[in-house]
């Protein structure tokens, strides 16, 4: 998956594959801010994967950078991106809020549901095409 | 899909219940003023100290590892129980410094937290389940 570009709107198992991948990723990230709820200066980890499947399925041309002297036009890597929020308001410089974090895991959870669902209707509809 | 969220989790609910069994013994010996040898020599309350384990590769958390299990420094108690057969020449006796109050809210802290890790693999479980019926 990693250099092979994501099919435009023509094929939905593509970016349903894609975006389940970056929930999974999410979900690590959530799961380690959760752990490290009581660990001194931790930082809250974010995932975004959203911004890149946008611009896959949405752009008409893609342009490639093969090379360091060429001109990046959007986001070039198929791969989510980790951010870390420095920011933060408590004693211990922790950045971690319990609740938002559980929000966001359940949001996640949930999402990653659905989407699963979408995939195997997606599959089930072209075992439909092939036994006619 | 791997099974590293697990992992993650499982070292949280470790670490929490160390935090637990540390912060019972702080309770246990709120009022302990010899040690095991006998001697006069209050107990001292117990810190844990977490630090977080990181992955190289993604950049994010892996878990949580206790770091080290100190003892809290402050200054003991002191009160003044002439009577007491660990009262020192001016009948002040050494408690140790441990605060009910805080021990109290630490254990809060580590329960929420264990509770919390236990919904992180409950989620994943259903997500795991969800993945294998495509």
């Amino acid at each position: 998956m990693e250099n092979q570009p994501i099919n435009r709107l023509g094929n939905p198992i593509e970016s349903i594959g894609f975006a389940l991948q970056g929930l999974e990723m999410r979900s690590k990230a959530i799961a380690g801010n959760i752990a490290n709820v009581n660990t001194p200066g931790y930082k809250r980890k974010v995932v975004n994967f959203e911004d890149i499947l946008q611009d896959k399925t949405f752009k008409d041309v893609e342009m490639r950078s093969t090379d360091s002297s060429h001109i990046i036009t959007g986001t070039d890597s198929n791969k989510p991106i980790v951010i870390s929020e420095e920011q933060s308001f408590n004693v211990d410089s922790n950045s971690i809020d319990i609740d938002k974090e559980m929000v966001e895991l359940s949001k996640t959870g949930l999402r990653f549901k659905a989407l699963s669902a979408l995939a195997k209707k997606q599959f089930d509809q072209m075992k439909g095409i092939i036994r006619g | 899909m791997d099974m590293d969220i697990l992992n993650t989790a499982g070292s949280a609910l470790i670490s929490e219940r160390l935090r637990m069994d540390v912060i019972a013994s702080n309770l246990a010996n709120a009022n302990t003023t010899h040690d095991s040898k006998g001697a006069n020599n209050p107990y001292q309350r117990k810190i844990v100290q977490f630090e977080t384990i990181y992955d190289q590769k993604t950049g994010l958390s892996k878990g949580v590892n206790v770091a080290s299990v100190t003892e809290d420094g402050s200054p003991l108690k002191r009160v003044y129980e002439p009577g007491h057969p660990d009262a020192d020449e001016q009948g002040y006796v050494d408690y140790p410094n441990v605060s009910i109050e805080r021990e109290m809210v630490d254990m809060v802290t580590a329960k929420t937290a264990y509770e919390a890790n236990i919904k992180t693999i409950q989620v994943f479980k259903s997500m795991f389940n969800s993945a294998l019926e495509i």
